[in-house]
């Protein structure tokens, strides 16, 4: 065929299977994916239409139910699962995170052996030959695991792997549990952690427990917390705050005692001297075992010597015994070494004042929680160095960050090969000899056993994720035990699945759930688990046990503390979260970095200023930190933030200010490899107490000024100059951050809620009075009027243009319920697309958050004492907004439900609207911000992604509110009230957020904006937000 | 001694073909304006965070530039239509220069709105125009306002400074010859100097500067509006329109001077035509505006106290004593002190005083805009963001590049249009054979 006598026709054939076949060629068998990366996709699956699979949370030992929102196959969103009775449906800002776990861009994509990447397959091959040759020499006890913990049958097939090989596994978590057990282990005999109930209190006494953020159970507490905490019966519940810091929990307290380092537990010995004196629950040996354990700590020598005031902790006394009472205490802060004294003293004080027979305290739930044992692990340690372990398997253990320099750990890698199986790469992989790629919780299956009666199941929400060639956890080690024909359980089971499945079905034997185990999986999916209350068993007290007469220590010099928040873990999880690091730390709005926390006395003892740069040392080292002037700490002790320090790969934002910045080499697109903060392993020795818990605390520090100032980024600016804020009252260069008369969070005492009457705090315009017309501006164009009525307002089904029917969305915020904690700034990041734009973006005002959580520091009116105020802040859809009037092309309007709605395709950007906002709640989008592979798969398609020069703000998620309307259309009714939850409101632990039509009479939002709480921020200037906050309420 | 043939000569000189001096002018003008222009991509494919706007100041130095510059562009309008009206007798010299500047300093100004926005390419959108989406703009808003008053000032002052010069081409077109012959003919428009077509261009002329006057006022109090009408402490103020117009005037007059000054020295001849006297006028003007602006400072300040508002007072107090206090001092010292020797005739008369105090108030003028824009956003109702600005190099580059579009512009004009209004020059002068000057209605009023 010659060329000229080609026909069209053949022309499109061969030109069609050319193509195709090109196209094939350059095909990777790995780079395919499935349009919807789906296991089993459903049968009536429509595109646009979201999953959601209920599931398991493993970012702490808690392992909260969550419900995984997918779309396209792919998570979007976690919340938390409501059948779940740790969380309730809520989730915490690490939970909420966890997606940046999946999608973490440091994920390892293949095999590493000996720092040369390699097949999947040939990493395993190598470590399975290593296992067995050991083994076949007989030389299992020469392998040691360590593993994080924790009781799930992926937990107990390692178990009897490791049994039955006889290798050495051991747990690695800085769980702050381990005391509690064994304290409780000591006096009644139970090994494990208390269930404590907050809502069954009238009066709390804390010693430092973080239980808003960290400690334990956050969620759970945050729920009981709000509970008791709340104005009910013309009452609050009391709380009161004995330790060395404040963090967000203890700021919420009525009172905080300080105190040094370490007296903790002896304020905690003598409050239980005064009570057992008077206790009648005590026999005689009992009481006298008691105080001969507590005979070198009386009230009034505790006093003198911490220089506490003595009266206030007989007061302590009378409240314990007169109200339904609970004491609680540990976390970081008093993870001094003593802490199981304390522990003990607490245990006592709950048995003597009853809190067991209020249901404050009940045993029986035996939670999984702190078992890792640092005394064996050093034991361990101790071995290796002599090089008594040929190999070291690390199950997702991060051990070079978690271990650190000081315990023998790094001289591990001269004399023994180490394996680490991990999700993505960190500290250890850079230096193990083999890393084995796993998937991550979303993609395998698994199951979580957190305490009894909860079996939460883990199911994969989508495919792997295509060029990351990974394998799950469960199925190493099913192939592990086939390769050492550890019986038939192994051999019977296919996959990790099969294996599940028949863990399972034991459990559903045990529980007696007759029928199908078909029926019973498909349920247990479905719910995210089988959840069932536990059996109390009652605590009887064994005082003999006790021993001799605790000793109390001091402290000295300057005591340095590391701890964990509620968005800092200590085992580094949380430090190469982009979202965790991005969105500030609610106490010191620090962002993307460590600092050290300083009493301002003692700053400017040591001449120092805020953000000068320290030179820290200690006997393990020196390192440079931020300091940061605190109020709310003792004066011998400094604070820093746990759990950072990790090195992670963060796109190139960096300024670029300077005259001869053009020209600098433009490496935007890239990622960059930085070290974000300060591991606090770099200063604290590897230490223990009696327990086995790892101590965060060290003594005697050295601080120095290194004459520089320290590029700290904080989101506040209240420092700034003004007209209330002189000098003078700034402390050693913190400033002043109080509200400035702005009356922006405002509180109410019981006795004037009482009342009924409350005073008006605010601007003496308030009193005006103002009308406006917000419900006519079509009337401005009348011919266009006519044309809105006919094309717009008649699909409506009104023939004028009609506002706030049948909705008008709105929101309320109670401030006190609210604690802080933040988890809805990242359920906000996570469900509107946010983009993070790092520290160097952060500092000169860039950060996009739509929602913020303001912090002020004020002065007590009574008390002259500083008090922190923290509210959450987002857009407040005025009825009379600012931004709506001023901008130029309609980008943003008044919709007829009664949001500022903003069309990012109409925005041109004169930021006209940001400038006359009041609360100052948009974000302009200075640049487009880059999502790294693969965070890019998390970004929700119902969210357009902004790109640079738009103008981006909270909608109340009007997203949701869309889908809800869409159904309630379907259905052929308005939504009910509930049926749309924000974001923010849907995570929210404490519940301080409503959300709702306040058309509806009988909606809760619109209650709550007649409760005699409710004010509007910024009243006098008569935008008519949207949002009505409910004061915080004072115990006065 | 001046006469017809003299103004000929002494302004068409200013035309002859350029030298290197002038050569060497325009490159800096348009090396500056290629820094500019160099930011302005890296803006528009970057983003704009190499300015140093940010949250919670969404408007920076380019707003500053785009209210500076129209206040520049306020003289010219002023001087060749207000002082027309009003016959003042040191127009004439004046007012082409001026009113060239003003033409091309709407035309910086013009640019700027258009650089601060986020989405330049989506600019026209500010625009009303007929569309199939049926998208409207929002006439509430005073950014449209501005776009109206903006473009309107824009085309109104282009064809009077037009018109004022058609008789003045029609000079260089006799003189002319060749394809200059036929451009200047053109811009020209055929005028030949006939009774009959000078009585309608007198008319014409008079009817034009009767339409700008008006926008001498208008321009300025909107482009005030855009703050005037928010909600933002130390902008929503009703002092704002007349305290804008007097700042419009006060640094247009500077400008006027620091333009006038050098050419006056460059260009041979065109001292005999630009007294003394003439800018000493000028110099008054200045004085009474910045007493004005002065003024204003002030009862800002006092209004703020006697309000009441916490708001307003944490601005005022914000603005001498806060982070941004140099800023508000400088503005001061230039604004309200750098004027005051001026009551001296002694400094007035004298040209390398009038020309830095020139220059001193066009810097004062500039933070005074700075000072309005910035401080008030940097500190207004939420402690919690408030901010300090952070210059980056992109604003700073794309300034120099409006100075440098600005002078570009302003140097071609010198070569290709007569700088000095040379029909209203003579004028002013007896003519030929008479003894008495014409006392009848002329262009520009009678001297004396």
């Amino acid at each position: 065929m010659e060329q000229k006598n080609l026909k069209r026709r053949d022309f499109f054939k061969i030109a069609a299977t050319s193509g195709a076949a090109v196209a094939l060629a350059s095909c990777k068998p790995d780079a395919v994916e499935k349009i919807l990366p789906d296991i089993f996709p459903p049968d009536n699956y429509r595109i646009g239409n979201p999953l959601y699979f209920a599931s398991v949370c493993r970012e702490c030992p808690m392992q909260c139910g969550i419900v995984v929102k997918t779309r396209e196959a792919r998570a979007i969103k976690i919340e938390g699962n409501p059948h779940h009775p740790t969380n309730q449906g809520k989730l915490c800002a690490i939970g909420q995170s966890s997606l940046q776990t999946l999608y973490n861009p440091s994920r390892i994509k293949k095999a590493i052996i000996q720092g040369k990447e390699s097949s999947f397959s040939e990493a395993q091959n190598a470590l399975f030959t290593k296992i067995t040759d050991l083994v076949a020499q007989n030389k299992a006890d020469e392998i040691l695991i360590f593993h994080s913990g924790g009781d799930s049958t992926l937990q107990r097939m390692l178990t009897r792997i490791t049994d039955s090989i006889g290798a050495e596994a051991l747990a690695v978590n800085f769980s702050s549990a381990s005391s509690i057990k064994r304290a409780n282990n000591i006096l009644f005999d139970k090994n494990e952690v208390p269930d404590y109930n907050l809502d069954k209190v009238d009066f709390l006494l804390n010693f430092g427990a973080d239980f808003l953020e960290s400690w334990l159970n956050p969620l759970k507490h945050s729920r009981e917390f709000t509970e008791f905490r709340a104005y009910k019966k013309r009452k609050k519940g009391e709380y009161i705050h004995i330790a060395p810091h404040l963090s967000i929990t203890g700021v919420s307290a009525d009172e905080w005692i300080s105190c040094p380092v370490k007296a903790e537990t002896a304020i905690a010995l003598s409050l239980l001297q005064a009570v057992a004196k008077k206790s009648s629950l005590l026999t005689t040996s009992q009481k006298n075992y008691i105080l001969n354990y507590t005979k070198n700590f009386s009230i009034s020598s505790v006093a003198k010597n911490y220089g506490i005031d003595a009266k206030k902790l007989q007061q302590i006394v009378k409240k314990l015994q007169a109200k339904r009472s609970l004491v609680i205490g540990g976390g970081n802060v008093n993870a001094n070494g003593n802490q199981t004294n304390l522990q003990v003293a607490i245990g006592l004080l709950n048995y003597l004042i009853g809190a067991e027979k209020n249901g404050a305290l009940a045993f029986g739930a035996d939670y999984q929680l702190g078992d890792g044992n640092f005394r064996q692990i050093s034991t361990a340690l101790k071995k290796a160095k002599q090089g008594k372990y040929q190999l070291v398997l690390l199950v997702d253990i991060n051990a070079d960050y978690m271990l650190g320099n000081a315990s023998n750990w790094k001289q591990i890698y001269k004399k023994t090969s180490v394996v680490s199986l991990s999700l993505a790469h960190n500290e250890t992989t850079q230096n193990a000899d083999i890393v084995l790629p796993i998937t991550s919780s979303f993609e395998d299956w698994g199951d979580s056993f957190v305490r009894k009666g909860i079996y939460g199941l883990q199911q994969p929400v989508m495919a792997k994720l295509p060029n990351y060639d990974a394998k799950s956890t469960g199925d190493i080690f099913l192939e592990l035990g086939k390769k050492l024909s550890l019986g038939a359980e192994f051999t019977n089971s296919k996959t990790f699945l099969d294996y599940l499945k028949t863990s399972w079905k034991n459990i559903q034997s045990q529980l007696g759930v007759v029928g199908s185990f078909a029926s019973f999986w498909k349920k247990s999916l479905q719910k995210g688990g089988v959840f069932q209350n536990y059996q109390t068993t009652p605590a009887n007290l064994q005082a003999d046990r006790l021993g001799s007469p605790a000793r109390g220590s001091k402290t000295k010099g300057l005591s340095l503390v590391a701890l964990n928040s509620n968005i800092q873990n200590s085992t580094g999880n949380t430090g190469d979260k982009y979202w965790l690091l991005e969105i500030p730390h609610p106490m010191t709005q620090v962002v993307w970095d460590s600092w050290l926390e300083i009493h301002p006395k003692k700053a400017k003892e040591l001449g120092i200023t805020h953000a000068d740069e320290l030179a820290v040392s200690t006997k393990e080292g020196t390192v440079k930190l931020a300091a940061y002037i605190y109020d709310f700490i003792d004066e011998n002790t400094v604070a820093m933030p746990a759990g950072l320090g990790r090195t992670i790969n963060f796109p190139n934002y960096s300024s670029r200010q300077g005259i001869l910045a053009p020209f600098s080499k433009d490496d935007r697109k890239n990622l960059i490899s930085k070290k974000i903060g300060v591991s606090p392993f770099d200063l604290l020795p590897f230490g223990f107490d009696e327990a086995g818990e790892h101590n965060f605390f060290t003594e005697d520090i050295q601080i120095k000024k290194t004459g520089e100032k320290f590029f700290l980024v904080t989101t506040d600016g209240q420092y700034k100059d003004d007209l209330k804020a002189l000098a003078k009252n700034a402390p050693a260069g913190y400033g002043d951050r109080s509200q400035k008369d702005r009356h922006l969070i405002q509180s109410v005492g019981v006795k004037e809620l009482n009342s009924g009457k409350i005073k008006q705090e605010g601007h003496h315009l308030k009193q005006r009075h103002y009308t406006t017309n917000t419900q006519n501006v079509a009337d401005f164009y009348k011919e266009r009027k006519k044309n809105v009525q006919e094309n717009i307002f008649g699909i409506q089904g009104h023939k004028t243009p009609k506002y706030y029917d049948p909705y008008k969305f709105e929101m309320s915020i109670d401030l006190n319920k609210c604690t802080g904690c933040s988890a809805c700034v990242v359920a906000c990041y996570a469900e509107n697309n946010i983009a993070v734009v790092g520290k160097e973006r952060q500092a000169v005002g860039r950060e996009m958050s739509w929602l913020r959580i303001e912090r002020y520091i004020d002065k007590d009116k009574k008390t002259g004492k500083p008090k922190a105020l923290l509210a959450p802040q987002m857009c407040q859809q005025c009825g009379n907004a600012g931004c709506e009037a001023v901008c130029p092309v309609y980008a943003t309007y008044h919709n007829p439900d009664g949001l500022n709605a903003q069309i990012y395709n109409r925005c041109v950007g004169t930021r006209y609207c940001a400038n006359n906002c009041i609360y100052k709640q948009r974000r302009f989008n200075w640049r487009t911000y880059s999502f790294p592979s693969p965070l890019h798969l998390q970004l929700n398609p119902d969210v357009s992604v902004r790109d640079k020069g738009v103008m981006e703000k909270c909608t109340f998620c009007t997203q949701r509110i869309n889908f809800a309307k869409d159904k309630a259309k379907d259905e052929n009714r308005v939504v009910f009230d509930g049926e749309i939850k924000t974001a923010c409101q849907q995570t929210c632990p404490s519940d301080a957020i409503v959300f709702g039509n306040a058309v509806d009479k009988r909606s809760q939002v619109t209650r709550s904006k007649k409760d005699i709480r409710a004010y509007h921020q910024l009243e006098e200037l008569n935008f008519q937000p949207s949002i009505t906050y409910l004061r915080k309420v004072e115990q006065s | 001694m001046l006469s017809y043939a003299k103004i000929d000569e002494d302004i068409l000189k200013s035309m002859e073909p350029p030298k290197k001096g002038w050569f060497a002018c325009i490159s800096i003008a348009l090396l500056a304006l290629a820094m500019g222009v160099y930011a302005l991509y890296h803006q528009v494919t970057g983003g704009l965070e190499i300015s140093g706007i940010s949250h919670p100041i969404g408007w920076g130095v380019y707003i500053t530039n785009f209210v500076f510059w129209i206040g520049i562009g306020h003289a010219g309008t002023l001087i060749s239509a207000v002082l027309f009206l009003t016959r003042a007798p040191y127009r004439t010299s004046i007012y082409r220069a001026a009113e060239a500047m003003t033409v091309f300093a709407v035309m910086t100004a013009g640019l700027f709105p258009v650089i601060h926005v986020g989405r330049i390419w989506n600019a026209y959108w500010l625009v009303p125009y007929p569309n199939q989406r049926q998208l409207w703009v929002n006439f509430k808003s005073p950014l449209l306002w501005d776009v109206f008053a903006v473009s309107t000032y824009m085309s109104v002052s282009i064809a009077f400074f037009l018109v004022g010069l058609v008789p003045d081409f029609a000079v260089v077109r006799d003189r002319a010859k060749g394809l200059q012959k036929m451009l200047y003919g053109f811009l020209a428009l055929g005028f030949r100097g006939t009774n009959h077509q000078w009585v309608h261009y007198i008319r014409g002329y008079l009817l034009f500067a009767a339409l700008a006057t008006p926008l001498v006022f208008s321009v300025h109090s909107i482009v005030s509006w855009d703050f005037a009408m928010s909600s933002i402490p130390g902008w929503h103020t009703t002092i704002f329109a007349p305290y804008f117009v007097a700042g419009a005037i006060f640094s247009g007059c500077a400008m006027v001077l620091t333009i006038i000054i050098p050419m006056r020295k460059i260009f041979r001849g065109f001292d005999e035509i630009v007294t003394i006297e003439h800018l000493s006028a000028l110099a008054k003007l200045i004085l009474f505006t910045g007493i004005i602006v002065t003024y204003a400072y002030t009862i800002e300040f006092f209004i703020a106290f006697y309000s009441g508002s916490q708001y307003e007072r944490a601005l005022f107090w914000f603005r001498p004593f806060g982070e941004l206090k140099y800023f508000f001092w400088l503005m001061v010292l230039c604004n309200c002190v750098g004027p005051l020797p001026l009551w001296r005739k002694k400094i007035r008369t004298n040209l390398g005083a009038l020309f830095v105090i020139s220059i001193i108030v066009n810097i004062g003028m500039w933070l005074e805009r700075f000072n309005i824009v910035v401080t008030s956003l940097a500190h207004d109702f939420v402690p919690f963001v408030w901010s300090n600005y952070h210059f980056e190099w992109g604003e700073i580059w794309i300034t120099i590049g409006s100075f440098g579009w600005f002078f570009a512009w302003f140097f071609l004009f010198v070569k290709i249009m007569p700088s000095m209004a040379i029909t209203e020059l003579k004028e002013g002068l007896t003519p030929p054979m008479r003894k008495t000057k014409v006392v009848q209605l002329p262009i520009s009023g009678s001297y004396k």
